[in-house]
């Protein structure tokens, strides 16, 4: 379950931003410098209930990200609150966490150690991970001669292994290829099947669609609508 | 719990796997860093500046070796943050985490050369007694006093850059203010504060001690060297924490 209210989020711009201790002294008797605030998201109301599958949509820089990165924890809220009851595993961008260096397995284990899996956890959904990723022949090779389609799968697969309530995803099916995105589709039915929740930002309404029960609407870091996906879409469309 | 030590274990084995892969002489390279040191300040001190003290080859190794596990933590620590600064953005996880493993790997450098300063005492005619032990007990606020510092480098390198090499200069005047080339007994009495302000000194020189003089542990003086330790690792930490929380948008 996850609660939102009045939720706001400030980005502080500063233009000359002091990146040093010397700087800062020298501009210490100076008149304040110039600090822009860039509203991400401006009030944000809503409740997500368990099993439900969300998308956000909303041109670039409505406050997609930057929602998402909230509710992962990654952000802290300027304003409001956000509870969020369950496991959270969010995948925000392709491989991160992996290193070029190590092989494909010692990259499980480094990544599913980040997103709070256990050693015994990793040994026993090994097998199933680079199955699922179809990198069964490329379990010692080093990441550096993977491509990117090829980190996406390896790190979409750990992180779908985990003991997850919430899954958050940005818009990141669009590098897999087409066999790959089928199983993903197949496994996110499951999922939800299981009772949990799914929520994904994408700027392909297809699948906004044919997945989505509820879709949140975001312009310029305001809510514009929440409702149904049918009632959304149509108000998107007009827009 | 059980996660949080994986986590810790795998961060530290990825680094260490990490830092040692690309160079040339890989982890032998730790070795000969302090070795190659204590050699050239071996010929400076003892033969061109005619330095007498006895036994001087290992007081000035064990005072490279744990100085330089001092200066590794913390400017691998810095290093770290800045080389994971896509994690950081995109993957929560507890932050302390990058600096602990940092610490760890400069730990797992130590225990390695201590192994070769230890060789060094067996064939200098040195054994090995009782006082090994209190030794590793000392290494506990070694520790702990080398982690409160990187995390607090750590914090306000992430918003102030110029840290790195502000502590490079502070580094540079801590080797000659520290007993690393000489001993305690050697600086004037006026001086003395200088030592009695400074951990890695303290614990150098409870070292030599335990080590290579031979006196009895001195409970006193631990305890001291302790609860320095503690209040550093307990402001470093508090610091580190209010202030990881904006990393994501710092960094």
């Amino acid at each position: 379950m996850i609660k939102i209210q009045n939720l706001t989020k400030v980005f502080k711009i500063e233009h000359e931003k002091k990146r040093t201790i010397f700087e800062l002294l020298i501009h210490l008797f100076e008149k304040k410098s110039k600090i822009e605030k860039l509203y991400a998201l401006k009030n944000i109301n809503f409740e997500i209930n368990d099993g439900d599958f969300i998308g956000i949509i909303g041109r670039n820089g409505s406050g997609k990200t930057t929602l998402l990165k909230i509710i992962s924890k990654i952000l802290v809220p300027t304003k409001g609150s956000v509870i969020v009851r369950g496991k959270v595993i969010s995948f925000l961008e392709l491989g991160v966490g992996f290193h070029e260096d190590l092989t494909a397995k010692e990259n499980v284990y480094l990544y599913g150690a980040l997103i709070g899996m256990t050693k015994k956890e990793i040994d026993k959904k090994f097998n199933k991970i680079i199955q699922f990723s179809n990198l069964e022949k490329f379990v010692d090779t080093r990441l550096r001669s993977f491509s990117s389609g090829m980190k996406v799968r390896l790190a979409f697969s750990t992180a779908i292994q985990t003991n997850f309530n919430i899954l958050i995803l940005d818009e990141i099916l669009a590098v897999g290829d087409k066999d790959f995105q089928k199983k993903c589709y197949d496994i996110f039915n499951k999922f939800s099947k299981q009772g949990k929740t799914i929520i994904l930002t994408s700027h392909d309404l297809d699948v906004v669609n044919k997945f989505c029960n509820k879709v949140l609407l975001l312009d310029r870091g305001k809510r514009i609508l929440f409702d149904k996906t049918d009632k959304v879409l149509k108000k998107y469309s007009r827009i | 719990m059980n996660k949080y030590f994986n986590l810790i274990k795998e961060v530290t084995l990825a680094d260490f796997k990490i830092r040692y892969k690309k160079s040339l002489l890989g982890f032998f390279w730790s070795f000969l860093k302090p070795l190659l040191m204590m050699v050239v300040l071996y010929f400076i001190f003892a033969i061109v500046l005619n330095l007498n003290t006895e036994n001087y080859v290992l007081f000035l190794l064990l005072g490279i070796i744990i100085w330089n596990f001092f200066v590794d933590a913390t400017i691998i620590s810095m290093e770290n943050i800045i080389a994971k600064r896509d994690l950081i953005m995109k993957v929560y996880f507890p932050r302390q985490v990058i600096v602990i493993s940092s610490c760890l790997n400069s730990l797992i450098v130590l225990f390695f050369n201590l192994v070769i300063f230890f060789i060094l005492m067996l064939v200098l005619g040195f054994s090995l007694n009782f006082n090994l032990l209190f030794f590793l007990v000392i290494l506990i606020p070694l520790y702990l006093f080398s982690l409160g510092i990187s995390y607090l480098l750590t914090a306000l390198y992430v918003k102030y850059r110029d840290i790195y090499h502000i502590w490079g200069v502070f580094i540079q005047i801590g080797f000659w203010v520290t007993p690393i080339i000489y001993t305690i007994d050697k600086m004037p009495k006026q001086f003395i504060i200088l030592y009695l302000l400074n951990p890695i000194a303290r614990i150098i020189e409870l070292s030599r001690d335990l080590l290579i003089r031979g006196n009895l542990f001195n409970f006193l003086n631990f305890l001291v060297v302790f609860i320095f330790a503690i209040i550093f690792y307990l402001i470093g930490k508090f610091a580190y924490k209010k202030l990881s929380i904006y990393f994501p948008e710092e960094i």
